[in-house]
Order: structure tokens, then sequence, then C-alpha cells
């Protein structure tokens, strides 16, 4: 079940969702209230991490070291504040959200998790925020990743702490198995 | 649901974004198993990163790491070996 922003808040409020810097339902700033009815808008990190050149390569996942070779393959870069950062037709960025996400696991309490979504003024120009993993799980904790693509015919240019994504947040029903002994004599998802 | 946390053994290595590490870590197969980790997950001073112990036997441990490794195939929950696991 999707959470109201009132269900978002309490549980913010509840420990059971930590965000770190706190959004505040009560406070505006210049771009306004990050609570939606269903939903949380996020903000755009200060950096972005940029494919180093178009290089002949392919990505073999079945190879090891698969991080280190991204980590070489990419730079960081940071977004300029008052100019921000132009991310031309058809290029594509890693970025991540200015607040870190914490989902704990507690033990007799609610857990929680969300997909991370796009919003619908940047979709109307053509930029993607995220591709096929929009999932954050509970237990997670960090920042959220976002895949920048711009689909638009025209440059987008990019703002750090502007709001881009949104957080859609659902309670997690039933208890969560962790450890292979948990699932001891099933052998089919029925138990059997 | 309470698992014991424990810490892997690992290479350290700058993320390609603020706030997060790049993490290299052997399976007891002897493959190399890679992911970026937030940095409440990674020791970088000794080189470990912050893994759940699901399971334990005298020369392999199966352990849950902080995020998906980028090697296809591999889940989160990796058979790793005993000696590579601090706590």
């Amino acid at each position: 079940m999707i959470l109201s922003n009132s269900e978002i808040f309490k549980a913010l409020k509840d420990g059971y969702i930590i965000i770190s810097p706190a959004p505040d339902i009560l406070s505006l700033d210049k771009l306004g209230n990050p609570f939606n009815t269903t939903s949380l808008d996020l903000r755009l990190g200060d950096t972005l991490s940029i494919p180093i050149k178009d290089q002949p390569f392919s990505y073999d996942l079945r190879k090891g070291g698969i991080a280190s070779f991204l980590k070489k393959m990419h730079e960081r870069h940071p977004i300029n504040k008052e100019g921000g950062f132009t991310l031309e037709p058809g290029k594509f960025v890693l970025s991540n959200t200015m607040e870190k996400i914490h989902f704990p696991i507690t033990e007799g309490g609610p857990c929680y998790c969300a997909r991370v979504e796009g919003r619908s003024s940047y979709a109307r120009i053509g930029l993607l925020v995220h591709f096929t993993a929009p999932t954050i799980h509970a237990g997670f904790n960090g920042t959220i990743t976002l895949e920048l693509m711009n689909f638009g015919n025209n440059a987008i240019v990019l703002y750090p702490g502007d709001y881009i994504c949104q957080l859609i947040f659902e309670k997690v029903c039933g208890e969560i198995i962790l450890t292979p002994s948990q699932f001891q004599g099933q052998t089919t998802p029925e138990g059997k | 649901m309470a698992l014991r946390e424990g810490w892997l053994k690992c290479q350290v290595s700058e993320g390609m974004l603020p706030e997060e590490y790049t993490v290299e870590c052997n399976s007891s197969d002897g493959n190399t198993f890679s992911f970026f980790a937030s940095q409440e997950h990674v020791d970088p001073a000794h080189e470990l990163v912050k893994v759940n112990i699901m399971d334990r036997q005298s020369d392999s441990c199966l352990v849950y790491v902080p995020s998906a490794p980028l090697e296809g195939g591999v889940s989160r929950t990796v058979k790793v070996s005993s000696k590579d696991v601090v706590g």
C-alpha cells in the first residue's frame, strides 16, 4: 500500500524511515514543499559521474572487477551552482540524491521500502532519472543513484539542489527473511 | 530476523559518486565480485566492508553484502572464505 504524505511524515517521526537532511512538512523553501499527496520529492546532489569519452569497449558483466572498471571509465564533475550542468540530447550521466535514505529493518516494527520515480516537469522535457532499477529495498542506507538520460531534442540544464525525482513509499507486508535457516524445511514457496 | 554483523576483507577505492566507495571482494571460489557501497558500510582505513553473516561453516561463510555486485549472476548473498570475515 502506498503511503500518504501524513503516513510518510509519521514514519519519519517514528524513525522507521530516516532521511538526511530531514524534510520538513511545514516549511517551504524557494522551490516549495517536498511532500506531495503520496510521495516525497528529492533533490539532485552536487556531483555527476560522466563517461570519460565515447570509447570502443563492451561491458562484460561476467568478468570480475566491474566496479573498478566503471570508476575508471567515468570522472567526477561538480555541478556549477550558478550555471548548472547542460545535459545534451542523447547523453547519459550518473548522479545521486542530496538526501540519504535509510530504511532500517526493525524487529517487531514496521519496515518500509520505496520506488524512485521521475517528476512530470522533467519528463515533459525528456529527462529520465532512472532506468530499470527503481526499488529502494528495506534495509537500504545511502544516497540514491540517479541514471540521468536526456531523451529530448534539446539540452536540459541541471542544477544541484533542484527537486529532480520523487520517492513513492510502501509498507512491507510480512516478516523479512534473511537467513537460510528461516527457510528450513521448505523446498517450495508453499513450504512443501 | 536479527543478523550478526561482520566485516569482510576487501579492496577499497574512491567511488563513482560522493558518499560511496568502490569495493572489490573475493568469493570462496576465487572469483572477484565488486560493488559500490555507501560510506556507512565501509572502513577504508582497514579495507573492510560491513556485511550480515547469514551462515558460518569452518572454512566458508555466507554473507549478505550491502549492495548488489555488478558482476552478472552474483547475488547479494555470497559465499566467501571464513578467513576473510572479521567478527
